[in-house]
Protein backbone atom coordinates (compact mmCIF):
# COMPACT_ATOMS: atom_id res chain seq x y z
CA UNK A 1 0.00 0.00 0.00
CA UNK A 2 0.89 3.67 -0.21
CA UNK A 3 2.49 5.26 2.37
CA UNK A 4 1.96 9.00 3.33
CA UNK A 5 5.06 10.40 1.60
CA UNK A 6 4.76 8.39 -1.66
CA UNK A 7 1.05 9.43 -1.90
CA UNK A 8 2.48 12.92 -1.50
CA UNK A 9 4.84 12.64 -4.46
CA UNK A 10 1.61 11.82 -6.47
CA UNK A 11 -0.42 13.82 -5.44
CA UNK A 12 2.41 16.64 -6.24
CA UNK A 13 2.28 15.08 -9.66
CA UNK A 14 -1.16 16.69 -10.45
CA UNK A 15 -0.10 19.57 -9.68
CA UNK A 16 1.10 21.02 -12.99
CA UNK A 17 -1.80 19.69 -15.47
CA UNK A 18 -4.42 20.77 -12.30
CA UNK A 19 -3.01 24.62 -12.21
CA UNK A 20 -2.95 24.68 -16.24
CA UNK A 21 -6.82 23.19 -15.73
CA UNK A 22 -7.47 25.51 -13.40
CA UNK A 23 -6.62 28.32 -14.48
CA UNK A 24 -7.17 28.19 -18.04
CA UNK A 25 -10.30 26.34 -18.42
CA UNK A 26 -12.24 26.02 -15.42
CA UNK A 27 -12.08 29.55 -13.96
CA UNK A 28 -13.05 30.86 -17.77
CA UNK A 29 -15.97 29.20 -17.80
CA UNK A 30 -16.45 30.49 -13.90
CA UNK A 31 -16.08 33.55 -14.89
CA UNK A 32 -18.43 33.27 -18.01
CA UNK A 33 -21.22 32.74 -16.19
CA UNK A 34 -20.88 35.66 -14.32
CA UNK A 35 -20.68 37.52 -16.78
CA UNK A 36 -23.91 36.13 -18.30
CA UNK A 37 -25.44 38.43 -15.22
CA UNK A 38 -23.96 41.53 -16.47
CA UNK A 39 -24.66 44.19 -19.38
CA UNK A 40 -20.66 43.96 -20.05
CA UNK A 41 -19.40 45.36 -23.17
CA UNK A 42 -15.70 44.72 -23.20
CA UNK A 43 -15.06 48.16 -21.90
CA UNK A 44 -15.82 49.98 -18.98
CA UNK A 45 -18.07 49.70 -15.90
CA UNK A 46 -20.94 47.01 -15.97
CA UNK A 47 -24.49 46.49 -14.07
CA UNK A 48 -25.53 42.95 -13.04
CA UNK A 49 -28.86 42.54 -14.39
CA UNK A 50 -29.98 39.27 -13.20
CA UNK A 51 -31.60 36.92 -16.13
CA UNK A 52 -32.02 39.72 -18.66
CA UNK A 53 -29.89 38.28 -21.14
CA UNK A 54 -31.46 34.69 -20.71
CA UNK A 55 -35.01 36.29 -21.19
CA UNK A 56 -33.89 38.38 -24.11
CA UNK A 57 -31.91 35.29 -25.96
CA UNK A 58 -35.45 33.18 -25.24
CA UNK A 59 -37.24 36.40 -26.58
CA UNK A 60 -35.87 37.34 -29.65
CA UNK A 61 -35.40 33.36 -30.74
CA UNK A 62 -31.93 33.57 -30.92
CA UNK A 63 -31.41 30.49 -28.49
CA UNK A 64 -33.76 28.24 -30.02
CA UNK A 65 -32.59 29.20 -33.46
CA UNK A 66 -29.07 28.20 -33.33
CA UNK A 67 -29.74 24.91 -30.55
CA UNK A 68 -32.01 23.81 -33.31
CA UNK A 69 -28.99 24.22 -35.76
CA UNK A 70 -26.66 22.70 -33.67
CA UNK A 71 -28.79 19.59 -33.46
CA UNK A 72 -29.67 19.43 -37.12
CA UNK A 73 -25.86 19.78 -37.57
CA UNK A 74 -25.19 17.15 -35.02
CA UNK A 75 -28.22 14.84 -35.97
CA UNK A 76 -26.39 14.50 -39.61
CA UNK A 77 -22.85 14.90 -38.57
CA UNK A 78 -23.40 11.17 -36.51
CA UNK A 79 -26.01 9.52 -38.83
CA UNK A 80 -23.89 10.60 -42.04
CA UNK A 81 -20.77 10.11 -40.62
CA UNK A 82 -20.83 6.81 -39.57
CA UNK A 83 -23.02 5.25 -42.43
CA UNK A 84 -19.83 6.96 -43.85
CA UNK A 85 -17.15 5.57 -41.96
CA UNK A 86 -18.60 1.69 -41.30
CA UNK A 87 -19.23 1.94 -45.52
CA UNK A 88 -15.70 3.16 -45.99
CA UNK A 89 -14.47 0.62 -43.24
CA UNK A 90 -16.32 -2.50 -44.64
CA UNK A 91 -14.62 -1.38 -48.05
CA UNK A 92 -11.13 -1.34 -46.76
CA UNK A 93 -11.51 -4.63 -44.77
CA UNK A 94 -12.01 -6.34 -48.20
CA UNK A 95 -9.16 -8.50 -48.99
CA UNK A 96 -8.24 -7.42 -52.47
CA UNK A 97 -4.36 -6.84 -53.40
CA UNK A 98 -4.93 -3.15 -53.62
CA UNK A 99 -5.81 -2.57 -50.46
CA UNK A 100 -3.00 -1.01 -49.37
CA UNK A 101 -3.70 1.97 -51.23
CA UNK A 102 -6.59 2.60 -50.31
CA UNK A 103 -5.87 2.37 -47.05
CA UNK A 104 -3.23 5.18 -47.37
CA UNK A 105 -5.52 7.25 -49.19
CA UNK A 106 -8.65 7.95 -47.36
CA UNK A 107 -7.20 9.19 -44.17
CA UNK A 108 -5.72 11.99 -46.17
CA UNK A 109 -8.87 14.61 -45.51
CA UNK A 110 -8.05 14.17 -41.84
CA UNK A 111 -4.78 15.65 -42.15
CA UNK A 112 -5.28 18.64 -43.49
CA UNK A 113 -6.31 22.01 -41.57
CA UNK A 114 -10.24 22.68 -41.34
CA UNK A 115 -8.91 25.95 -42.49
CA UNK A 116 -7.88 24.20 -45.68
CA UNK A 117 -10.67 21.84 -46.03
CA UNK A 118 -12.78 25.02 -45.97
CA UNK A 119 -10.63 26.64 -49.06
CA UNK A 120 -11.05 23.47 -50.98
CA UNK A 121 -15.15 22.67 -50.65
CA UNK A 122 -15.23 27.14 -50.84
CA UNK A 123 -14.16 26.09 -54.14
CA UNK A 124 -16.51 22.89 -54.84
CA UNK A 125 -19.38 25.17 -53.74
CA UNK A 126 -18.82 28.17 -55.23
CA UNK A 127 -21.86 29.82 -57.38
CA UNK A 128 -20.68 30.17 -61.16
CA UNK A 129 -17.16 28.80 -61.50
CA UNK A 130 -17.13 25.84 -58.40
CA UNK A 131 -16.92 22.48 -58.64
CA UNK A 132 -20.27 21.42 -58.86
CA UNK A 133 -21.59 24.28 -61.30
CA UNK A 134 -18.67 23.13 -63.87
CA UNK A 135 -19.54 19.83 -63.26
CA UNK A 136 -23.39 20.41 -63.81
CA UNK A 137 -22.45 22.58 -66.86
CA UNK A 138 -20.31 19.78 -68.32
CA UNK A 139 -23.56 17.56 -67.46
CA UNK A 140 -26.09 19.87 -69.22
CA UNK A 141 -27.63 19.59 -66.56
CA UNK A 142 -28.12 23.61 -66.20
CA UNK A 143 -27.69 26.02 -63.16
CA UNK A 144 -26.07 24.16 -60.18
CA UNK A 145 -27.85 25.10 -56.76
CA UNK A 146 -25.94 27.31 -54.89
CA UNK A 147 -25.78 25.25 -51.60
CA UNK A 148 -23.89 27.85 -49.15
CA UNK A 149 -26.57 30.87 -50.45
CA UNK A 150 -29.97 28.90 -49.70
CA UNK A 151 -31.91 28.52 -46.22
CA UNK A 152 -31.92 25.22 -45.32
CA UNK A 153 -29.37 23.56 -47.10
CA UNK A 154 -26.29 25.82 -46.18
CA UNK A 155 -25.98 24.08 -42.49
CA UNK A 156 -26.01 20.87 -44.28
CA UNK A 157 -23.66 21.61 -46.61
CA UNK A 158 -21.21 23.03 -44.16
CA UNK A 159 -22.14 19.81 -41.81
CA UNK A 160 -20.92 17.20 -44.97
CA UNK A 161 -17.41 18.61 -45.15
CA UNK A 162 -16.96 17.99 -41.19
CA UNK A 163 -18.49 14.43 -41.90
CA UNK A 164 -15.86 14.14 -44.98
CA UNK A 165 -13.19 15.89 -42.88
CA UNK A 166 -14.01 13.40 -40.24
CA UNK A 167 -14.55 10.66 -42.01
CA UNK A 168 -10.65 8.72 -41.78
CA UNK A 169 -10.25 9.31 -37.87
CA UNK A 170 -14.15 7.34 -37.85
CA UNK A 171 -13.24 4.66 -40.43
CA UNK A 172 -10.10 3.39 -38.41
CA UNK A 173 -12.13 3.18 -35.62
CA UNK A 174 -14.53 1.03 -37.52
CA UNK A 175 -11.72 -0.91 -39.29
CA UNK A 176 -9.89 -1.69 -35.72
CA UNK A 177 -13.14 -2.56 -34.62
CA UNK A 178 -14.01 -4.91 -37.79
CA UNK A 179 -10.65 -6.54 -37.16
CA UNK A 180 -11.66 -7.96 -33.45
CA UNK A 181 -14.74 -9.85 -34.87
CA UNK A 182 -12.96 -13.53 -35.24
CA UNK A 183 -13.27 -15.18 -38.64
CA UNK A 184 -14.68 -18.19 -37.14
CA UNK A 185 -18.30 -16.42 -36.42
CA UNK A 186 -17.99 -15.15 -40.02
CA UNK A 187 -17.37 -18.69 -41.47
CA UNK A 188 -19.82 -20.01 -39.23
CA UNK A 189 -22.63 -17.46 -39.64
CA UNK A 190 -21.76 -18.54 -43.73
CA UNK A 191 -22.38 -21.91 -42.95
CA UNK A 192 -25.52 -21.22 -41.62
CA UNK A 193 -26.32 -19.44 -45.00
CA UNK A 194 -25.84 -16.21 -43.90
CA UNK A 195 -25.84 -14.19 -47.14
CA UNK A 196 -23.31 -11.49 -47.63
CA UNK A 197 -25.63 -8.86 -46.05
CA UNK A 198 -27.31 -10.30 -43.67
CA UNK A 199 -23.47 -11.31 -41.91
CA UNK A 200 -22.76 -7.41 -41.97
CA UNK A 201 -26.87 -6.23 -40.52
CA UNK A 202 -27.13 -9.17 -37.84
CA UNK A 203 -22.96 -10.71 -37.70
CA UNK A 204 -20.91 -7.55 -37.62
CA UNK A 205 -22.69 -4.26 -36.42
CA UNK A 206 -24.16 -6.21 -33.15
CA UNK A 207 -20.82 -7.25 -32.57
CA UNK A 208 -19.48 -3.54 -33.42
CA UNK A 209 -21.51 -1.98 -30.73
CA UNK A 210 -18.68 -0.80 -28.75
CA UNK A 211 -16.82 0.96 -31.64
CA UNK A 212 -20.51 2.47 -32.75
CA UNK A 213 -20.76 3.88 -29.38
CA UNK A 214 -16.91 5.32 -29.46
CA UNK A 215 -17.87 6.68 -32.66
CA UNK A 216 -21.51 8.11 -32.17
CA UNK A 217 -19.59 9.96 -29.24
CA UNK A 218 -17.37 11.48 -31.36
CA UNK A 219 -19.87 12.80 -33.89
CA UNK A 220 -21.78 14.05 -30.68
CA UNK A 221 -18.63 16.19 -29.47
CA UNK A 222 -18.01 17.76 -33.49
CA UNK A 223 -20.92 18.42 -33.71
CA UNK A 224 -22.10 20.13 -30.65
CA UNK A 225 -18.85 22.33 -30.82
CA UNK A 226 -19.25 23.11 -34.43
CA UNK A 227 -18.09 26.12 -35.35
CA UNK A 228 -14.66 26.43 -38.26
CA UNK A 229 -17.23 25.73 -41.38
CA UNK A 230 -19.62 27.82 -40.32
CA UNK A 231 -16.97 30.55 -39.61
CA UNK A 232 -15.23 29.98 -42.91
CA UNK A 233 -18.32 28.68 -45.17
CA UNK A 234 -21.07 30.28 -44.53
CA UNK A 235 -20.48 32.59 -41.91
CA UNK A 236 -24.04 31.45 -40.14
CA UNK A 237 -25.99 32.94 -43.41
CA UNK A 238 -27.96 32.81 -45.12
CA UNK A 239 -29.53 35.45 -42.40
CA UNK A 240 -29.01 33.71 -39.45
CA UNK A 241 -30.07 30.05 -40.84
CA UNK A 242 -26.68 28.46 -39.98
CA UNK A 243 -25.67 30.08 -37.39
CA UNK A 244 -24.61 26.98 -34.51
CA UNK A 245 -24.35 28.09 -30.72
CA UNK A 246 -20.74 28.08 -30.98
CA UNK A 247 -20.47 30.67 -33.80
CA UNK A 248 -23.43 32.67 -32.30
CA UNK A 249 -21.61 32.71 -29.23
CA UNK A 250 -18.73 33.96 -31.10
CA UNK A 251 -20.50 36.49 -33.29
CA UNK A 252 -22.11 38.00 -30.66
CA UNK A 253 -18.41 38.46 -28.12
CA UNK A 254 -16.47 39.18 -30.99
CA UNK A 255 -18.35 41.08 -33.64
CA UNK A 256 -21.04 42.33 -31.79
CA UNK A 257 -19.52 43.53 -29.07
CA UNK A 258 -22.21 41.82 -26.53
CA UNK A 259 -20.24 39.87 -23.91
CA UNK A 260 -23.04 39.63 -21.30
CA UNK A 261 -25.80 38.39 -23.89
CA UNK A 262 -22.86 35.80 -25.49
CA UNK A 263 -21.98 34.57 -22.11
CA UNK A 264 -25.33 33.80 -20.89
CA UNK A 265 -25.60 31.77 -24.32
CA UNK A 266 -22.62 29.81 -23.49
CA UNK A 267 -24.03 28.93 -19.70
CA UNK A 268 -27.15 27.34 -21.71
CA UNK A 269 -24.94 25.74 -24.38
CA UNK A 270 -22.98 24.58 -21.65
CA UNK A 271 -25.97 23.10 -19.76
CA UNK A 272 -27.52 22.13 -22.87
CA UNK A 273 -24.24 19.94 -24.01
CA UNK A 274 -23.37 18.61 -20.22
CA UNK A 275 -27.39 16.79 -20.04
CA UNK A 276 -27.24 15.80 -23.63
CA UNK A 277 -23.62 14.02 -23.34
CA UNK A 278 -25.16 12.37 -20.00
CA UNK A 279 -27.90 11.23 -21.58
CA UNK A 280 -26.18 9.50 -24.58
CA UNK A 281 -23.82 7.75 -22.52
CA UNK A 282 -26.30 6.36 -20.70
CA UNK A 283 -28.51 5.00 -23.56
CA UNK A 284 -25.32 3.99 -25.24
CA UNK A 285 -23.76 1.85 -22.59
CA UNK A 286 -27.48 0.47 -21.77
CA UNK A 287 -27.63 -0.75 -25.73
CA UNK A 288 -24.23 -2.31 -25.20
CA UNK A 289 -25.08 -4.22 -22.25
CA UNK A 290 -27.97 -5.31 -24.37
CA UNK A 291 -25.99 -6.63 -27.12
CA UNK B 1 -9.25 -18.69 -59.91
CA UNK B 2 -9.77 -17.07 -62.95
CA UNK B 3 -12.97 -16.14 -61.79
CA UNK B 4 -12.37 -14.84 -58.77
CA UNK B 5 -9.82 -12.67 -60.12
CA UNK B 6 -12.23 -11.23 -62.37
CA UNK B 7 -14.62 -10.09 -59.80
CA UNK B 8 -11.40 -8.33 -57.66
CA UNK B 9 -10.63 -6.57 -60.64
CA UNK B 10 -14.53 -5.13 -61.14
CA UNK B 11 -14.64 -4.56 -57.41
CA UNK B 12 -11.09 -2.72 -57.13
CA UNK B 13 -11.93 -0.55 -60.19
CA UNK B 14 -15.33 0.28 -58.30
CA UNK B 15 -13.45 1.48 -55.33
CA UNK B 16 -11.02 3.61 -57.23
CA UNK B 17 -13.82 5.18 -58.95
CA UNK B 18 -15.51 6.07 -55.39
CA UNK B 19 -12.38 6.89 -54.16
CA UNK B 20 -11.89 9.37 -57.28
CA UNK B 21 -15.33 10.81 -56.37
CA UNK B 22 -14.82 11.13 -52.68
CA UNK B 23 -11.17 12.81 -52.79
CA UNK B 24 -11.93 14.86 -55.72
CA UNK B 25 -12.23 18.36 -54.33
CA UNK B 26 -8.54 17.54 -53.15
CA UNK B 27 -7.33 16.18 -56.88
CA UNK B 28 -8.77 19.48 -58.76
CA UNK B 29 -7.33 21.61 -56.19
CA UNK B 30 -3.95 19.84 -56.78
CA UNK B 31 -4.24 20.13 -60.67
CA UNK B 32 -5.05 23.56 -60.49
CA UNK B 33 -2.33 24.56 -57.68
CA UNK B 34 -0.18 23.82 -60.83
CA UNK B 35 -1.51 25.88 -63.10
CA UNK B 36 -0.16 29.46 -64.41
CA UNK B 37 -1.75 32.25 -61.94
CA UNK B 38 -4.89 33.40 -64.23
CA UNK B 39 -5.77 30.03 -65.57
CA UNK B 40 -9.20 29.91 -65.11
CA UNK B 41 -10.27 27.55 -67.83
CA UNK B 42 -12.67 24.81 -66.66
CA UNK B 43 -10.82 22.71 -63.77
CA UNK B 44 -12.12 19.22 -64.87
CA UNK B 45 -9.77 19.63 -67.38
CA UNK B 46 -6.86 17.68 -65.24
CA UNK B 47 -3.66 18.92 -65.21
CA UNK B 48 -3.64 21.10 -68.87
CA UNK B 49 -0.48 22.69 -67.66
CA UNK B 50 2.12 22.12 -64.93
CA UNK B 51 3.99 24.82 -63.77
CA UNK B 52 5.04 26.06 -60.27
CA UNK B 53 4.00 29.88 -61.52
CA UNK B 54 0.96 29.55 -58.27
CA UNK B 55 3.11 27.83 -56.22
CA UNK B 56 5.62 30.84 -56.65
CA UNK B 57 3.13 33.22 -55.15
CA UNK B 58 1.64 31.50 -52.29
CA UNK B 59 5.43 30.73 -51.09
CA UNK B 60 5.93 34.34 -51.23
CA UNK B 61 2.33 36.01 -49.71
CA UNK B 62 2.60 33.09 -47.28
CA UNK B 63 5.87 34.04 -45.94
CA UNK B 64 6.27 30.23 -45.93
CA UNK B 65 9.28 30.03 -44.40
CA UNK B 66 8.75 32.04 -40.97
CA UNK B 67 5.09 30.59 -41.16
CA UNK B 68 6.58 26.80 -40.97
CA UNK B 69 8.84 28.02 -38.18
CA UNK B 70 6.22 29.52 -36.40
CA UNK B 71 3.89 26.56 -36.67
CA UNK B 72 6.84 24.40 -35.93
CA UNK B 73 7.74 25.52 -32.31
CA UNK B 74 3.87 26.09 -31.53
CA UNK B 75 2.75 22.40 -31.93
CA UNK B 76 6.45 21.10 -30.66
CA UNK B 77 6.64 22.63 -27.29
CA UNK B 78 3.03 22.60 -26.94
CA UNK B 79 3.34 19.17 -27.31
CA UNK B 80 6.16 18.35 -25.08
CA UNK B 81 4.58 20.30 -22.32
CA UNK B 82 1.71 18.37 -23.09
CA UNK B 83 3.15 14.75 -23.07
CA UNK B 84 4.83 15.63 -19.61
CA UNK B 85 1.83 17.23 -17.39
CA UNK B 86 -0.61 14.33 -18.80
CA UNK B 87 1.82 11.57 -18.29
CA UNK B 88 2.98 12.95 -14.90
CA UNK B 89 -1.07 13.64 -13.78
CA UNK B 90 -2.37 10.34 -15.64
CA UNK B 91 0.11 8.11 -13.73
CA UNK B 92 -0.68 9.94 -10.67
CA UNK B 93 -4.65 9.41 -10.72
CA UNK B 94 -4.01 6.01 -12.09
CA UNK B 95 -2.35 5.15 -8.51
CA UNK B 96 -4.26 6.91 -6.46
CA UNK B 97 -6.67 4.77 -4.52
CA UNK B 98 -10.14 5.64 -2.92
CA UNK B 99 -12.76 8.41 -4.28
CA UNK B 100 -9.75 11.56 -5.00
CA UNK B 101 -8.59 9.47 -7.73
CA UNK B 102 -11.99 8.88 -9.38
CA UNK B 103 -13.18 12.56 -8.88
CA UNK B 104 -9.93 13.45 -10.57
CA UNK B 105 -10.08 11.54 -13.53
CA UNK B 106 -14.03 12.93 -13.41
CA UNK B 107 -13.30 16.34 -12.84
CA UNK B 108 -10.18 16.86 -15.88
CA UNK B 109 -12.87 14.46 -18.25
CA UNK B 110 -15.89 16.83 -18.10
CA UNK B 111 -13.37 19.15 -19.13
CA UNK B 112 -14.11 17.71 -22.82
CA UNK B 113 -18.07 18.99 -23.25
CA UNK B 114 -16.42 22.93 -22.74
CA UNK B 115 -15.89 24.34 -26.18
CA UNK B 116 -12.96 26.98 -26.43
CA UNK B 117 -15.69 29.67 -27.63
CA UNK B 118 -17.41 29.37 -24.80
CA UNK B 119 -15.61 31.13 -22.49
CA UNK B 120 -13.52 33.49 -24.81
CA UNK B 121 -13.35 36.61 -23.21
CA UNK B 122 -12.44 35.77 -19.85
CA UNK B 123 -9.68 33.46 -21.35
CA UNK B 124 -8.57 36.61 -23.34
CA UNK B 125 -8.75 38.46 -20.01
CA UNK B 126 -6.67 36.07 -17.81
CA UNK B 127 -4.05 35.64 -21.10
CA UNK B 128 -3.59 39.53 -20.67
CA UNK B 129 -3.63 39.45 -16.73
CA UNK B 130 -0.56 36.92 -17.05
CA UNK B 131 1.03 39.16 -19.22
CA UNK B 132 1.46 36.64 -22.49
CA UNK B 133 -1.05 38.62 -24.76
CA UNK B 134 0.33 38.31 -28.58
CA UNK B 135 3.35 35.89 -27.49
CA UNK B 136 3.42 32.45 -28.84
CA UNK B 137 3.07 31.30 -24.99
CA UNK B 138 -0.49 32.22 -25.04
CA UNK B 139 -1.97 29.71 -27.96
CA UNK B 140 0.65 27.35 -26.16
CA UNK B 141 -1.08 27.77 -23.16
CA UNK B 142 -4.08 26.85 -24.44
CA UNK B 143 -3.36 23.84 -26.64
CA UNK B 144 -1.90 22.18 -24.07
CA UNK B 145 -4.93 22.64 -21.68
CA UNK B 146 -7.66 22.19 -24.31
CA UNK B 147 -5.64 18.73 -25.18
CA UNK B 148 -5.11 17.64 -21.28
CA UNK B 149 -8.93 16.58 -20.37
CA UNK B 150 -8.84 13.69 -23.41
CA UNK B 151 -5.05 13.05 -22.93
CA UNK B 152 -5.21 12.52 -19.17
CA UNK B 153 -8.27 10.38 -19.79
CA UNK B 154 -6.17 8.33 -22.44
CA UNK B 155 -2.93 7.96 -20.66
CA UNK B 156 -4.73 6.46 -16.80
CA UNK B 157 -6.58 4.14 -18.62
CA UNK B 158 -3.74 2.79 -20.30
CA UNK B 159 -1.77 2.36 -17.01
CA UNK B 160 -5.08 0.87 -15.27
CA UNK B 161 -4.94 -1.59 -18.41
CA UNK B 162 -1.68 -1.92 -19.20
CA UNK B 163 0.64 -1.25 -16.89
CA UNK B 164 0.79 -3.84 -13.78
CA UNK B 165 1.24 -2.48 -10.41
CA UNK B 166 3.83 -5.46 -9.69
CA UNK B 167 6.42 -3.85 -11.26
CA UNK B 168 6.55 -0.43 -9.06
CA UNK B 169 6.04 -2.62 -6.50
CA UNK B 170 9.08 -4.51 -7.20
CA UNK B 171 10.89 -1.17 -7.68
CA UNK B 172 9.98 0.19 -4.71
CA UNK B 173 11.14 -2.45 -2.63
CA UNK B 174 14.45 -2.34 -4.25
CA UNK B 175 14.59 1.67 -3.03
CA UNK B 176 13.11 3.30 -5.96
CA UNK B 177 11.56 6.69 -5.44
CA UNK B 178 8.08 7.46 -7.35
CA UNK B 179 10.13 9.69 -9.67
CA UNK B 180 12.89 7.52 -10.31
CA UNK B 181 9.83 4.55 -10.91
CA UNK B 182 7.74 6.92 -12.75
CA UNK B 183 11.14 7.49 -15.55
CA UNK B 184 12.36 4.02 -15.22
CA UNK B 185 9.51 2.07 -15.59
CA UNK B 186 6.15 3.65 -16.40
CA UNK B 187 7.21 6.20 -18.95
CA UNK B 188 9.00 3.51 -21.14
CA UNK B 189 5.62 0.80 -21.02
CA UNK B 190 3.57 3.61 -22.15
CA UNK B 191 5.02 4.32 -25.13
CA UNK B 192 2.28 3.66 -27.63
CA UNK B 193 -0.10 5.65 -25.16
CA UNK B 194 2.40 8.47 -25.64
CA UNK B 195 3.03 8.04 -29.33
CA UNK B 196 -0.93 8.00 -29.77
CA UNK B 197 -1.13 11.50 -28.17
CA UNK B 198 1.86 12.90 -30.26
CA UNK B 199 -0.50 12.30 -33.41
CA UNK B 200 -3.92 12.65 -32.26
CA UNK B 201 -3.18 15.44 -30.14
CA UNK B 202 -0.14 16.86 -32.47
CA UNK B 203 -2.15 16.92 -35.85
CA UNK B 204 -5.02 18.89 -34.76
CA UNK B 205 -2.42 21.59 -32.76
CA UNK B 206 -0.30 22.08 -35.84
CA UNK B 207 -3.40 22.40 -37.74
CA UNK B 208 -5.68 24.55 -35.55
CA UNK B 209 -6.43 28.29 -36.49
CA UNK B 210 -8.68 29.50 -33.40
CA UNK B 211 -6.22 30.01 -30.50
CA UNK B 212 -4.06 31.89 -33.35
CA UNK B 213 -6.86 34.07 -34.53
CA UNK B 214 -7.58 35.11 -30.69
CA UNK B 215 -4.27 35.56 -29.22
CA UNK B 216 -1.44 36.47 -32.16
CA UNK B 217 -1.66 39.32 -34.33
CA UNK B 218 1.34 40.32 -35.07
CA UNK B 219 2.49 38.98 -38.53
CA UNK B 220 5.76 37.99 -37.17
CA UNK B 221 4.17 35.34 -35.21
CA UNK B 222 1.83 33.93 -37.66
CA UNK B 223 1.42 30.00 -38.26
CA UNK B 224 0.67 28.54 -41.54
CA UNK B 225 -3.34 27.89 -40.75
CA UNK B 226 -3.73 31.77 -39.40
CA UNK B 227 -1.92 33.09 -42.66
CA UNK B 228 -4.84 30.32 -44.96
CA UNK B 229 -6.88 32.79 -42.94
CA UNK B 230 -5.72 36.30 -44.16
CA UNK B 231 -6.81 34.86 -47.71
CA UNK B 232 -9.81 33.88 -46.44
CA UNK B 233 -11.38 37.02 -48.37
CA UNK B 234 -9.69 35.99 -51.67
CA UNK B 235 -12.23 33.04 -51.83
CA UNK B 236 -14.47 35.40 -53.89
CA UNK B 237 -12.49 36.49 -56.38
CA UNK B 238 -11.93 33.35 -58.84
CA UNK B 239 -8.65 34.92 -60.29
CA UNK B 240 -6.97 34.04 -57.09
CA UNK B 241 -7.85 30.05 -56.76
CA UNK B 242 -4.70 28.84 -58.62
CA UNK B 243 -2.58 30.47 -55.80
CA UNK B 244 -5.12 29.53 -52.91
CA UNK B 245 -4.87 25.72 -54.10
CA UNK B 246 -0.92 26.12 -53.41
CA UNK B 247 -1.10 27.84 -50.42
CA UNK B 248 -3.74 24.76 -49.41
CA UNK B 249 -1.04 22.04 -50.31
CA UNK B 250 2.26 24.25 -49.06
CA UNK B 251 0.24 24.33 -45.72
CA UNK B 252 -0.71 20.64 -45.59
CA UNK B 253 2.73 19.55 -47.05
CA UNK B 254 5.15 19.30 -43.85
CA UNK B 255 2.19 17.35 -42.64
CA UNK B 256 1.92 15.09 -45.62
CA UNK B 257 5.44 14.02 -45.68
CA UNK B 258 5.47 13.01 -42.05
CA UNK B 259 2.13 11.08 -43.03
CA UNK B 260 4.00 9.32 -45.75
CA UNK B 261 6.54 8.02 -43.75
CA UNK B 262 4.67 6.87 -39.92
CA UNK B 263 1.66 5.92 -41.66
CA UNK B 264 1.67 2.88 -39.72
CA UNK B 265 1.40 4.89 -36.56
CA UNK B 266 -1.45 7.33 -37.32
CA UNK B 267 -3.50 4.19 -37.94
CA UNK B 268 -2.45 2.79 -34.17
CA UNK B 269 -2.15 5.57 -32.55
CA UNK B 270 -5.73 6.62 -33.32
CA UNK B 271 -6.97 3.09 -31.75
CA UNK B 272 -5.05 3.25 -28.60
CA UNK B 273 -8.00 3.68 -25.94
CA UNK B 274 -10.86 4.22 -28.93
CA UNK B 275 -11.06 -0.32 -28.73
CA UNK B 276 -10.59 -2.33 -26.35
CA UNK B 277 -10.79 -6.12 -27.42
Amino acid sequence: MLDKRRRNVLLLFIVPALIFYLIFWISPVLMSFFYGLTDWRGTGAYEMIGLKNYQNLIEKGTLFNSMGNTIKYTLFVVIWGNVQALTLALILNMKLRARGVFRTIFYIPALFSTIVVAFLWGYVYAPHYGLLSELFTSLNLGTAPNLLGTRGLSLFAAAFVETWKTSGTMTIIYLAGLQNISEEVIESAKIDGCTGWQAIRYVKIPMLSNTITVNVMLGLIGGFKSFDYIFALTGGGPGKSSSTLMYSIYKMAFVEMQYGKAEALAAMAFIFILIVSVIALTIMKRKELEA
Amino acid sequence: MKKSTRTEIFVTAGIAVFFLIFLSPILIALSGSFRNLKDTSNYLQLFRSVTLESYAAAFEKMNYFRSLKNSLLITIISVILLLIFCSMAGYAIARLKGKLGSFLQIFFLAGMIVSAQMSIIPMYRIINKIGIGNTIAAPIALYVTAALPFSIFLYTNFIKSGVPYSLEEAARIDGASVPYTFVRVVIPLTKPALSSLVITQGVPIWNDFFFGMLFLSAPTKKTLPLMMLNFIGDMENATQWNMLFAACFLSALPILIIYSFLQRYFVSGLTVGAVKG
